[in-house]
């Protein structure tokens, strides 16, 4: 054999596992290779010094044992639902729901009857409303207006100062010709029917 | 597109715009503002002419007992009340079919039983003339002291109006 063998074929060598012309072609290689040789009685002795000292087989200690206790577990798992006795009438497990029952509905009449905290700002003494007079814009240049609260007319009154009068060739007869008007002092109010504002 | 297409797409959109303004709640009334105008003058009450209807005497008393609008006779040129809307303004025409006077108001919020704050204004001979906030109560109205005209003022009347009553 003139090249040397693959790694596989060595180590089958090496161990005593070939036959044959594969075996015959390796000893002709390994008769130039004393480490080789060397190696393999070095294996050969390793493993006969191991075949000396362990058996070729053995028992497990105490198997019967190991069995028994298997068994054992098996058959007490398969006994315990039917050797459980049966489950003895408690008063908690009727009080635990009707206190929880209880502390739901305590809630809920805390949370119905609970009143907003009060502000934090007291505003007993602070008056309800400030009067303010209205903001006047006259757009017009020459115009101003006047505001006024007139108590003996129990109105407001705005008077407009510097307000191009109307040519008197304007004729309103054809507005003033209804007979259906009415009086606005005497309608004046606000209906209490509030149907026709829901929310704003 | 033929005459039968468009006026289908007009009807379409005629139903679809009056059904969008029926479901805009910014639509909805909340109150109603009258505005009435008065020719006030120490001349001759006829001078606003032949179908000016005289005031009652309530009204007269209650004018009259404010100095700066102290006259001696009162007459009623027009009136038109227009529904308070929720979120949008509306115009009052008075003296219709003329837009001499016209009066625009919108809710600065929600009105009460008793009163209504309105963003306010005057418009006279088209021209925005005042802009107000103004604080109407049910028996409390605005007068505004206008401008001259015959001989005389004309007095501009705003005022809530009560609901219509079913049925009117």
């Amino acid at each position: 054999m003139n090249t040397n063998p693959d790694e596989t074929t060595l180590a089958l060598w090496l161990e005593d596992e070939l036959h044959g012309d594969e075996l015959a072609a390796m000893e002709a290689w390994a008769r130039n290779e004393p480490e080789q040789l060397a190696a393999r009685e070095e294996l050969r002795r390793w493993k006969g010094m191991m075949a000396a000292a362990l058996p070729a087989s053995e028992e497990p200690p105490y198997a019967e044992f190991f069995n028994g206790r298997i068994r054992t577990a098996i058959h007490r798992q398969e006994q315990e639902p039917a050797a459980a006795t049966p489950r003895r009438f408690s008063w908690q497990s009727v009080l635990m729901p009707l206190a929880a029952c209880a502390g739901m509905a305590l809630t809920f009449w805390i949370g119905m009857n609970s009143r907003p905290a009060a502000p934090e700002i007291d505003v007993a003494g602070a008056p309800k409303a400030i009067p303010v007079d209205p903001i006047l814009y006259t757009p017009e240049r020459g115009v101003k207006a006047e505001w006024f609260s007139s108590p003996e007319a129990a109105a407001t009154v705005i008077v407009l100062n510097g307000v191009a009068a109307i040519p008197d060739s304007m004729d309103f007869s054809a507005t003033a010709a209804t007979g259906e008007l009415r009086e606005i002092d005497a309608t004046a109010g606000v209906d209490g029917n509030d149907t026709e504002t829901p929310d704003l | 597109m033929n005459r039968r297409t468009s006026i289908l797409v007009g009807l379409m959109l005629a139903v679809t715009g009056h059904a969008q303004a029926l479901e805009d709640p910014g639509k909805a009334k909340i109150g109603r503002v009258c505005v009435t105008v008065y020719h006030a003058t120490d001349g001759d009450p006829k001078a606003a002419g032949p179908k000016a209807v005289p005031v009652s005497a309530e009204t007269s008393g209650r004018l009259s007992k404010e100095q700066r609008l102290r006259f001696k006779s009162y007459r009623l040129l027009g009136q038109d009340t227009q529904p308070l809307l929720r979120s949008y303004e509306s115009w009052a025409q008075p003296l219709k079919p003329s837009d001499e006077i016209m009066v625009k108001f919108e809710a600065q919020g929600r009105p009460t039983k008793k009163s209504a704050i309105l963003d306010l204004e005057l418009w006279l001979g088209r021209k925005k003339t005042v802009k107000t906030d103004a604080r109407l109560e049910g028996d409390k109205p605005l007068y505004v002291l206008g401008p001259e005209w015959r001989g005389g003022h004309l007095i501009i009347a705003v005022a809530l109006a009560p609901a219509p009553k079913p049925g009117s």
